[in-house]
């Protein structure tokens, strides 16, 4: 973050995935479902998307806004192309992913399996070896440890 | 044109499951005195040495 934020309890910690998209300014990371891109070295505030609030206050239930993540990693990793299937049932997967760890903070609502939260950064990036060229300019562009992992999946 | 087919209603709340309870982290206002960067000196180290 280009301010630093000072905190008395620790943010949360979860897993997710992005979508890994190349731009004239280097690779960005992009949410998977709503394609937002996530600012670099600023946090990601949620924002209620069309249809999906029902006219409930947020964070109260229907409301299904708010950045996701996961308890599991096994879960962020199953989550693109779960997401991708859906969209597209005959296959054609257009997007590569990168799984994850992000900070929440803010309004957070904790479900059993992942969480729903006001605001959001990048905390680290695990890359699969075919990323590798990735990892440098996201690490500089967020400000964040970026790994590659050998057995990773793309 | 990404959701032209595509409902995303309630598809993500099925993902993490159903609500348990909701939690606020704020960040403070002001950092603690310890989290504050140290000043920079005001006399070059090197005035301050005999000549």
């Amino acid at each position: 973050l280009s301010t630093p934020l000072f905190f008395d309890q620790t943010p949360v910690v979860a897993w997710r995935a992005w979508a890994l998209v190349e731009t004239g300014e280097g690779p960005e990371l992009r949410s998977v479902v709503y394609a937002h891109p996530w600012p670099a070295r600023a946090p990601l505030r949620m924002a209620c998307e069309p249809g999906g609030c029902l006219g409930a206050r947020w964070p109260m239930q229907p409301h299904a806004c708010g950045i996701h993540a996961f308890k599991d990693r096994a879960d962020a990793v199953a989550f693109p192309s779960m997401w991708e299937a859906r969209r597209f049932p005959q296959g054609a997967f257009p997007e590569q992913s990168v799984v994850g760890q992000v900070s929440l903070w803010g309004r957070i609502v904790e479900h059993e399996r992942g969480y729903r939260a006001e605001l959001a950064y990048p905390y680290a990036l695990l890359l699969s070896p075919e990323q590798g060229r990735f990892a440098a300019p996201l690490a500089a562009r967020y400000n964040v440890d970026v790994l590659v992992e050998p057995h990773a999946r793309p | 044109l990404r959701f032209l087919f595509v409902s995303t209603r309630g598809v993500n709340l099925a993902e993490i499951g159903d609500p348990v309870r909701e939690i606020e982290i704020v960040p403070r206002e002001e950092p603690l005195p310890q989290e504050l960067p140290l000043p920079e000196p005001s006399v070059p180290e090197r005035e301050l040495e005999p000549a």
